[in-house]
């Protein structure tokens, strides 16, 4: 909604009549200029009170509801004129207009009645009313319907961002605090959404999961053995679960003393020698890492080679040379038993016919050796057949039962073609520990040569800066080496226990006789990956989200800062975890800025406020940003590019500022898309500026 | 914040842990909508999940529609 | 194939009880790829690598347990699900080298006696193994810090002297 005007009737300073203290706005940059005490604060308090029933506190610095506030609401003047017994009204009424054509005419009404000079009786509670008009006549809203109507003014999430003073800043992106960002986006934008659709997805997933080992044990041949698996694959998931925090949590860690120690280097003035050793720095870090990766695979290739290549042989040989002995002796008695078979095979024992007399008895059916007769079917004719099988079986087998010439000879071949192998393991095992102990060096010269660039930081740090400096630098040091090897020591504790895990589940999977339930089984394949999707995409979603904003950010503080040489640095989103960002400000080199002056500062948390506004959906043209003192700790030449990006990038804002008190200095704002100015001067027609019971705000627009 | 499920279903398409897991290539993908069938049971459960969330169906209701939707 | 050599490869060597943790804490049980399972800190793929190194070790050492029937003792795979082959089968030249495994006997052996042979070859087997892995488990135990040593296993092969 677009904001058309407030009134004030005797609220705080604004003594008198809606009529006399009424300052009607339109769409584009309206300026409320005002000196410290003039009304300025007071007509942000307006704001608050008239949707919100509070008022901002200067002894507590919080906003605080009118019950408490009570009769401090009322115009001293109002209250110095009231007489004992009398009531004094406050009333604060705003007029806003919705895109669509549509009124709202919101108020808040509070009395007091004088009891004495110093007492005063207060309404329990203020009122609120808001009517709407569509079109000629306003009418009454539903109470119910109030808070969806002060909602299209401006919604809550919005509120901090929108509706803010000066003072407020430094508390909405602080840059000590990791999660003010992260908190602004995840309010902001439509993040919301991935998250509980990945909320959701869990849930489901939880079900599935639960379903499916249910269904799982029931086909179980050994349903008490799945349970007791079960419960292991539940502890070991909990175990997984805790060191995925932990190395979250390190890694975070890890990211602050690199940005501690960043920030640190960035306070040395060598900056060509920084630039330099920082360069190198980085250079041996990631070449340290490369061979740190390689020298793992070496180590873990190492066992691997004793079967891959058959370093376990080492000493084999004479083992070899004890079979191929055995061998030979056996080789000669087997060939010695194949050719007496073969002699054996021409030559029958005496008194044994030869196979084809033999034949001839049979068909005669008679015997030739005794002369008896051999009938067909009788024992004497079957015992002369049988000589004829034995013969044709002996010819069959040869003289072994098992012949193991093949195999024998096959594993003698085998062996022996080791040999050569066998007599260059030694070289090669020589040569892989060479390459190793050489690795080795190397990544012990690029530690020593980190060591001496610390030293040398450390040294130009002492140049500048005191002792607690350099004893800083070399804390976050210290943390930096620690929580890299918590890192790497979680990753390989978490890999075994991953290992584990996977055995286990595997041994359940063995226990299944049958089949599980297939629904229970698609549920928990379909709801696992719906979970890895969703837990992606909200990753996603989030980085374009970062990246976009930083974008914004950079264009608008570019834009703020265009004609200002003085305003130095850039934006730059730091990525400390999965889903956790601080805002830096980085120099031309990327290192992080050491206390940029306070102009600086101020224009670039702004730049950051209202790129989250402006980053996603039309709040920029939907909502009116409404802000008191702003620009208070920014020098006024800092000033303009704010004021320009304001009448830029919002349909409506309204800004009281003490900007532009001087008249030469408000032609700054030509070519702006300008709404209404007024100028606030707070006087006392008695002429004592300090009686305070005489005080009463001019409202004077003047443009 | 209201869902723009047109939008919520873009970012879900251009992952590539759903490509992976469904198997479908970038155009299938990029082709793909609320109303016709694409016949891979994931992103058809991906499509469930967002027009129910984004019809503000409470957490149960969202996921009874998928399982429905998988028990088809 | 035929039938010895099939009774051969169906050998399944045993080992003590005593050293199953110490096997447990240097080679993978179970199934997997052999890449997770040098990630998970292991040196042996497999218990049956752990074993062929053992009796190697106990080979080159001329160590040897020998095992009764009371022993407590854990058995794995048979011989022929180790791999690779070539090796397996170096291994079983090495082993009816040291035995008195008959090979000529063999091959006119009745069931009975083939049996007998293939005994023969799998204690002898089983006595080399169970030697090394009781080698292994004595070093261990002396100097512990050793398990944290990547190459502790190629440098105790490489210590071995020939022959």
């Amino acid at each position: 909604m677009i904001i058309n005007s407030i009134s004030m009737k005797n609220f705080q300073c604004y003594y008198g009549d809606l009529e006399r203290n009424t300052l009607i706005f339109k769409e584009g940059l309206n300026i409320v200029i005002g000196d410290n005490g003039a009304g300025k604060s007071k007509l942000f308090d307006a704001f608050y009170w008239v949707l919100y029933d509070r008022v901002f506190s200067t002894d507590s610095r919080e906003f605080v509801s009118t019950n408490v506030f009570k009769d401090k609401l009322i115009s001293e003047k109002a209250k110095h004129g009231c007489e004992i017994g009398g009531t004094v009204e406050v009333e604060v009424v705003l007029l806003a207009k919705a895109s669509v054509g549509t009124e709202f005419r919101i108020s808040r009404l509070y009395n007091a009645k004088k009891l004495t000079d110093r007492e005063w009786e207060c309404d329990p509670a203020s009122r609120m009313m808001i009517s709407e008009k569509k079109a000629v006549n306003w009418s009454l809203v539903d109470r119910a319907k109030h808070d969806s109507v002060l909602r299209r003014v401006i919604p809550d999430h919005l509120k901090p961002y929108m509706w803010f003073q000066g003072e407020q800043v430094d508390s909405l992106m602080d840059f000590r605090d990791k999660t003010t960002l992260t908190k602004a986006i995840n309010l902001l934008s439509n993040i919301d959404i991935y998250d509980d659709l990945m909320a959701i997805s869990k849930k489901g997933q939880d079900k599935a999961v639960r379903a499916f080992r249910k269904a799982q044990n029931k086909v179980s041949k050994d349903k008490d053995k799945s349970e007791t698996l079960n419960s292991k694959r539940r502890g070991l998931e909990e175990r997984v679960g805790k060191l995925r925090d932990s190395i979250e949590n390190n890694k975070e860690q890890l990211e602050i003393a690199k940005d501690k120690i960043e920030e640190l280097i960035g306070r040395v003035d060598e900056a060509s020698d920084k630039a330099e050793l920082k360069k190198k720095k980085e250079y041996l870090e990631k070449s340290l890492d490369e061979e740190s990766t390689r020298l793992d695979s070496k180590y873990n290739g190492l066992h691997k080679k004793m079967f891959t290549d058959y370093w376990v042989l080492k000493h084999a040989s004479p083992f070899f040379d004890n079979y191929s002995d055995k061998y030979r002796s056996y080789f000669d008695a087997h060939n010695k038993a194949v050719t007496a078979e073969n002699a054996q095979e021409v030559k029958l024992p005496i008194n044994i016919p030869q196979p084809i007399h033999v034949n001839q008895m049979l068909d005669e059916e008679k015997c030739f050796v005794c002369g008896r007769e051999a009938h067909k079917d009788t024992p004497e004719y079957d015992h002369i057949k049988s000589l004829l099988v034995r013969q044709e079986v002996d010819a069959k087998k040869g003289p072994f039962v098992n012949d193991c010439s093949k195999m024998f000879q096959g594993i003698y071949d085998n062996a022996l073609g080791f040999k050569q192998l066998i007599s260059n393991i030694d070289n090669n095992v020589a040569e892989e520990f060479a390459s190793i102990h050489k690795l080795i060096e190397s990544m012990d010269d690029k530690k020593k040569e980190i060591s001496d660039i610390h030293e040398r930081f450390e040294g130009l740090l002492e140049g500048d800066e005191s002792e607690n400096i350099v004893n800083a630098f070399r804390t976050h040091e210290t943390n930096r080496e620690k929580y890299h090897e918590l890192v790497a020591e979680d990753g390989k504790r978490l890999a075994s226990i991953e290992s584990e895990l996977a055995k286990v589940i595997a041994e359940i999977d063995k226990l299944v006789e049958g089949s599980i339930d297939s629904a229970a089984e698609q549920a928990n394949t379909i709801f696992n990956d719906l979970v890895a999707v969703a837990e992606s995409v909200r990753t996603n979603v989030f980085a374009d989200l970062i990246v976009e904003l930083e974008q914004e950010a950079n264009s608008l503080f570019k834009g703020m800062s265009e004609n200002n040489p003085a305003i130095k640095g850039r934006i730059k989103l730091k990525r400390i975890s999965s889903g956790s960002y601080i805002p830096v400000i980085v120099d031309a080199n990327g290192y992080i800025m050491h206390n940029p002056n306070d102009s600086n500062l101020v224009l670039v948390k702004l730049s950051l406020i209202m790129s989250i506004i402006l980053s996603r959906g039309k709040r920029a043209e939907r909502f009116t940003l409404i802000t008191d003192a702003p620009t208070a700790k920014m020098a006024t030449n800092y000033t303009k590019g704010f004021y320009s990006v304001l009448s830029e990038k919002f349909t409506q804002s309204i800004v009281a500022t003490y900007d532009f008190l001087n008249a030469e200095d408000r032609s700054q704002l030509s070519g702006f898309n300008m709404g209404s100015v007024y100028l606030l001067q707070s006087y006392t027609p008695g002429g004592d500026p300090d009686n305070r019971s005489d005080l009463e705000v001019e409202i004077a627009r003047i443009a | 914040m209201k869902c723009d499920r047109e939008e919520v279903l873009k970012s879900y398409l251009k992952s590539e842990i759903l490509k992976e897991k469904t198997g479908m290539s970038d155009e299938e993908l990029m082709s793909a909508n609320f109303t016709d069938d694409s016949g891979n049971i994931l992103l058809e459960v991906v499509k469930k999940l967002i027009l129910s969330y984004c019809k503000e169906d409470g957490d149960i209701v969202v996921l009874r529609n998928i399982n429905n939707s998988l028990s088809q | 194939m035929n039938a010895i050599e099939k009774k051969l490869y169906k050998i399944n060597p045993v080992y003590l009880s005593d050293y199953e943790d110490m096997i447990k804490s240097h080679a993978q049980f179970g199934g997997g790829a052999a890449d997770t399972k040098f990630t998970g800190g292991k040196s042996f793929s497999n218990v049956y690598e752990f074993y062929i190194y053992a009796f190697f070790i106990g080979l080159y050492k001329g160590l040897k347990q020998e095992l009764v029937d009371d022993d407590k003792t854990k058995t794995f795979w048979e011989m022929e699900s180790w791999k690779p082959r070539e090796l397996v089968d170096y291994l079983l030249v090495c082993a009816i080298g040291q035995s008195k495994f008959d090979m000529i006997k063999i091959e006119k052996a009745d069931d009975q006696e083939v049996v007998e042979q293939v005994k023969l070859l799998k204690q002898i087997i089983e006595q080399y193994a169970n030697g090394g892995l009781k080698y292994i488990s004595e070093i261990l135990q002396e100097q512990e810090d050793l398990v944290d040593d990547h190459a502790f296993f190629i440098k105790m092969l490489s210590e071995c002297v020939d022959n």
